[in-house]
Order: C-alpha cells, then structure tokens, then sequence
C-alpha cells in the first residue's frame, strides 16, 4: 500500500538579490493514513518552509523542487490552479502557529470557518453554519452556537487555536500539517490542545505531521520522529527508539539540553555550542560538523547521506536512519544489511 | 453556561460598530464630525436655501459690513442671477422660488465691493470645495486603492512595474504640471471646447484626479505588503481562495480603516490646492465661486481707502474651520480604528 503523503528530495531555494539560499535541501519522508510524525528542529531549520513547500504557499521568490511529492496518489508537482484548489483545503490542511494572526480580525469566527465551504461546496448558509457550529463543539468549546457570531479578538489565545483547529479540519482533511500550535499558548492549554489533536485524530484518521521545536511534545504525541539541521534530515527514527538511542550528535545534543525533573538541577542545562551554520557551508560538508563534538576530517570534506542502522541484537523497530559518519560511534549499533 | 456570559455574546459589537462607538466618545471628534456632515449638506442643498444670489450685483451701494441682527430676513428684491447651473440645480433653484418666493436673508455677513452677499457666496463657493474633495477621495479610492492592494498582493514584477508607474508620477512636479497645463490649454480654449467640451474647469478636475491617488497607492501597498504574510491570509488561500476572494474579503476590509484616515488627513491638502490655484486665477473663473477667489477678493478688499474686513475673515474662518474638523476627525478616526483600542 502507498503512503498518504510522499516526499523525496524535496529543495527549497530562495532567489535573493545577494544569490540563491537553500532553505530546504534533500527533504523527505512517507506519512500513513492516521500516522502522527514529528518534525523537529531549531529555529530556521527550515521546518515549516518545507511544509508551505508542500501545500503550495511559498511566495514567488522561493523555487521549490522535488524527486516526488505525491498526496493520496496525485502529483502535487503537476497539479495547477484548480486541481489542486479542489486539493487543498479539503484534503490537506493546516493549523498555523499564531493564533493572534491566524484569524482575520474583521470577521467573525463564523464567517472565518465557512470560508472554506463557500469556496468550496456550495453550501447554503444555514448549512454552512450548522457545519461550523458542530465543528466548534467538536473541538470543546461551549455554547457553538453564539460563539459563531463573536469576533476573534473576544477570545482568548487557547479558544483562537481551537477556532483555528476547527477551521483546518471542517472538511475532514486526510492530512493535517501542525504548524507548532501550541508554541504561542501556555502549557496547560497546550495539554488541552494536543489531547485534542490526539482524540479528533483518533476519531477520524487524519494523518498528522506535527511541527515543533519542543521534543516532550513529540514524545507524547508522535509515533515517528524526523530531525532537522539546517534545512536537511539528519535523523528519522521511531519516537521509541529516537529517544532511547539517538544516532545524531545533534539529536544528542538536544536530547541532553532537554530540562529532566528526575536530573541534576544544580547544574545548568548543557547547549550545543555555536551557531546554526549558514546555508552556503552546508553544501560540501556535514552543517552540523562546526558544532559537533565528535567531528572527524571526512566531516568537513563530504555530506554524510542518510543510512541505515538496526541495533544490535534486536530486530528493527522501524527504520532508524541518521545522516553521520559517526553514527556508529553509538554504543550497541550497526549499520543495517 | 451563565446568565453573565450570555449577555457578554450579545453584547459583542462588530469592530466598525466599536470604532463608530470610540469616535463618539472622542468629543471634538464627534462635533467635527457633525460639523462637516452640516457643512456639506448645506453646501449640497445650497440652491434650495433662502439665500440671496451669488452674484446678483448693487454696484451703487457701499460694501456692507455684517450687522446683527443675524436672524433677519427681508422680502422682495431676489434676482434669480445665477451662471450656468445644472438641470438639477436650475430645477432647485425653481424650488426654491415656490417654498419662498422673494424671501431671503438679510445681509448677515455684509457684502463684497460689488454688492453681492457674502454668506451666499461662501456657501455657493462651498460647493467647489465638495467637489474637489468628493473628486479627490473618488480618484484615491478607486483608483489608489486598487492600485496599491493589487500591486502589493501580486509582488514580484507586477508590484515593481506598478510602483516605477507610481514613483514616475510622483516625481513630476505637480503643481507646474497643472499651471503648465492649464496656461498651454488656454490658448486652445475654443477649440477644446468646441471638440471635446472640455473646459478649463473640468481639465483642472482632471489633473487634481490624475495626481491624487498617487500617495494612497503607496499607502495602501504598505500596508497590504505587511497583511500578505498573515497567517489568515495563508490559511483563505489553503482553503482554496483565490486572489479575488482574498482581496475582496480579507485584504480590503483590513485596510480600510488606514484608508479612512489617511483620507480625511489629505482631504485639505486638495481643497488648499484648488483655492491656491484658483487664487493664481488658475483654478475657478468668475462668475463662479470658490473659497480661493473669495479669498483673492478678500486680499483685494484690502487698500488705503478702508479695510473692508468682513471679506477676508468671513471666507478665511469657513475654509479654516473646515480643514480643522477633517484633521480633528482624522486624528479621531485613527485612534477609534486603531485596532490596539488607542488611549481609553
């Protein structure tokens, strides 16, 4: 059976009048119908870029190419206007980050949500509203009804993002791109708003890929992990196996920068040293070799590519894939067959 | 659910409702508000009102300073002297005639050195200062506007040709352009307006429309350079909204309380520029009236023989009172439709 959504080798390069940057270079990965997949990385690691690459809303300026970008078997590289209007939308959709922003201040919740039908179907109001009002209650929040008529900023930040959440799964999406939702909203809401994901997940087998920067909410949330440095993957992995055996010196280093309350809080937390490298290094050489403690000489001469590795003595949970020379530098593993 | 937070659903007012409510609240906004609404609806209804002609002359009599008391009206002696006037305002005209036969008001603010009654000719010239305003918020609206929003939604080439469009515009001096033009016009004037009905007050139209929506275009682009990244923006055109859609509903709406504004904040520039050309005899041509000819007459009136003050300040204090208002009601408007809620 072929996968929900694939990506290979997908490039994001932007055109700037001081040349081009790669943002996004040789980025992938299969996502299963109701499969939730993390995609982690620090800020600028060209996450969310690569998934506005793959709905298609990355500004003229970005050139964005691809090996293969199938979704529910079309080619979203061939698809124009209409198709992949009729596409999105209803079948793959997202929820953005700042729910400040992501709701048009002069129109109400109810107008906002029915956009979608109103461009789409050709709903009749009352339909639509009733649509809307079920799709608010849906997400929890109480009194769908009267909530219709009230504007975004009569709402606080965790009933915009639930709004915001209503709003991308409305048509019943196949596919739901997580654009860190919960960054902008304090922790308990940020509980509430993944138990959501979690339960409307389950209820209707969308597929999520789920974008953050903070790995608790991956581990609780996530079947698979994907990391990302520097616009490329350099570790994909079960979450099971990511966070008992990370292969990457970077998902190292982040999984050791994670606060633990069972730790040693008397010590300050370790950082990765340095900086996110710029993009042009990043060409010929591993990004991460700058920062990396174990760095060898073929680090800074050659990219690393994406290998496989199983662990020794069990069999394969998944295939954990990491994109360094020293990988094998882990305690108990070896390159796969 | 509680009674409390049901009323506080109800009692949830749109934000155009809620900057209509923050405008009257803001006190000196709300008069001048009604001040400018009562100053355009009597300039509009200008020939139905009681008033003496605007040009009907008294050569033999002295000019007449404004005498109390201001209630008084006199009957007989209306000479329905006008210039050219529209079908509709002759049949106002007529109107008025039937409602008040000779009744007019007496001279409350005196007359000018030809005997014409100065409250009729402010409120007569009143009409030309709409005009160009009304033009001018036309020309801004319509053609600044969409210019602006489509050249800022688009991006890319179309955004930079549209704007070079814009910059070249701009940096045409545009007071000499419209002197230049209107003194090479001149030496054409029959032909013009024998071919084309073109005469020099509507080529004055035209160039004050040609210009003034240059600095919306770019007030606008701005603005929508900075709402094209919204993530609302991103999510309409995720829900498969095309440009149109996106345009009509989520980026219009948006700046149109900036639009607002920065309208009633440039609103007196253009009636200053038509009273300075008018002035210069550039502008409106007796026998028509407008506040910048009042105010050549005014400037006239002054001489060794007597100050005839009436005529400087009259004229003066309504265009003055006048650009106050707009830059109070423009000051308000920003601060009702500052979205942030502004001072409380």
């Amino acid at each position: 059976m072929s996968s929900l959504l694939e990506v290979d080798g997908l490039a994001v390069t932007f055109r700037t009048r001081r040349g081009e940057t790669r943002a996004v270079d040789d980025f992938g990965y299969m996502l299963d119908a109701g499969e939730t997949l993390g995609i982690v990385g620090e800020s600028g690691s060209g996450k969310s870029v690569a998934h506005l690459a793959i709905l298609g809303l990355l500004p003229a300026s970005a050139h964005v190419t691809a090996r293969r970008l199938m979704f529910d078997g079309h080619d979203l590289t061939r698809l124009r206007g209409g198709e992949s209007r009729r596409l999105r939308g209803p079948q793959m959709s997202m929820v953005f980050q700042d729910p400040m922003s992501s709701l048009n201040p002069l129109l109400t919740i109810g107008r906002q949500l029915t956009e979608v039908l109103e461009v789409h179907e050709n709903a009749t109001r009352r339909d639509a509203r009733r649509r809307a009002a079920a799709a608010l209650g849906e997400v929890g929040i109480s009194d769908p009804e009267a909530r219709l008529d009230v504007y975004p900023h009569e709402m606080s930040g965790g009933m915009r993002q639930r709004v915001g959440i209503a709003m991308a799964l409305l048509c019943r999406p196949k596919l739901l791109i997580a654009d860190e939702p919960t960054t902008a909203l304090d922790v308990t809401i940020q509980a509430q708003v993944l138990d959501l994901l979690r339960v409307l997940q389950h209820e209707h087998g969308t597929a999520i890929a789920f974008i953050t920067h903070s790995l608790g909410v991956v581990a609780g949330l996530c079947e698979r992990v994907l990391v990302l440095y520097a616009g490329r993957v350099v570790e994909s992995a079960s979450v099971d196996a990511l966070f008992a055996r990370p292969l990457h010196p970077y998902t190292r280093g982040l999984l050791a920068s994670v606060p633990r309350l069972d730790g040693d809080t008397s010590r300050p937390l370790p950082a990765i040293a340095g900086h996110p490298t710029s993009r042009a290094e990043a060409w010929t050489a591993c990004a991460f070799a700058a920062r990396c403690p174990l760095v060898e000489d073929r680090c800074r001469r050659s990219v690393p590519q994406r290998d496989e590795y199983v662990e020794i003595g069990r069999e394969g949970d998944g295939r954990h894939r990491t994109a360094c020379f020293r990988a094998d530098s882990a305690p108990c593993m070896e390159p796969a067959p | 659910m509680t009674g409390g937070d049901d009323r506080w659903l109800q009692a949830s007012p749109g934000p155009w409702r809620r900057a209509w409510e923050d405008l009257r609240a803001n006190r000196p906004a709300f008069v001048a508000f009604w001040f400018l609404a009562v100053v355009a609806a009597l300039s509009l209804v200008a020939p139905l009102l009681p008033l003496p002609s605007p040009i009907a002359l008294k050569l033999a009599d002295e000019p007449l300073a404004p005498t109390a008391p201001w209630n008084a009206f006199t009957t007989g002696g209306f000479r329905p002297e006008y210039w050219d006037l529209s079908a509709l305002d002759r049949a106002l005209v007529a109107l008025r005639q039937s409602i008040f036969g000779d009744l007019q008001t007496a001279h409350w603010l005196g007359t000018d050195q030809k005997g014409r009654d100065l409250l009729a000719r402010i409120v007569w010239g009143s009409r030309t200062s709409l005009a160009v305003g009304l033009l001018a918020t036309l020309a801004s609206l319509v053609v600044g506007v969409t210019w602006g929003a489509v050249a800022g939604l688009a991006g890319g080439r179309v955004d930079r040709v549209m704007m070079r469009i814009v910059d070249a515009l701009y940096s045409l001096p545009f007071i000499f352009v419209v002197i230049f033009l209107i003194t090479v016009m001149d030496g054409w004037r029959e032909e013009l307006q024998g071919t084309l009905g073109l005469s020099r007050e509507s080529l004055f139209y035209v160039t004050i429309g040609l210009f003034f929506w240059l600095t919306m275009a770019r007030v606008v682009r701005g603005q929508v350079l900075q709402l094209r990244h919204a993530e609302f923006i991103s999510a309409a055109r995720l829900a498969g909204a095309r440009w149109p859609w996106i345009l009509r509903v989520h980026v219009l709406p948006n700046v149109l309380g900036i639009v607002v504004v920065y309208l009633t904040l440039s609103i007196p520039s253009v009636l200053l520029f038509e009273s300075f050309l008018s002035f210069l005899g550039l502008g409106i041509e007796p026998p028509k009236v407008s506040w910048g000819l009042l105010a050549v007459e005014g400037a006239d009136a002054i001489s060794p023989l007597g100050l005839d003050w009436w005529l400087v300040v009259a004229p003066a204090v309504a265009m003055g009172s006048v650009l106050l208002a707009l830059n109070v009601l423009g000051d308000g408007l920003r601060d009702a439709l500052d979205p942030k809620g502004g001072p409380a």
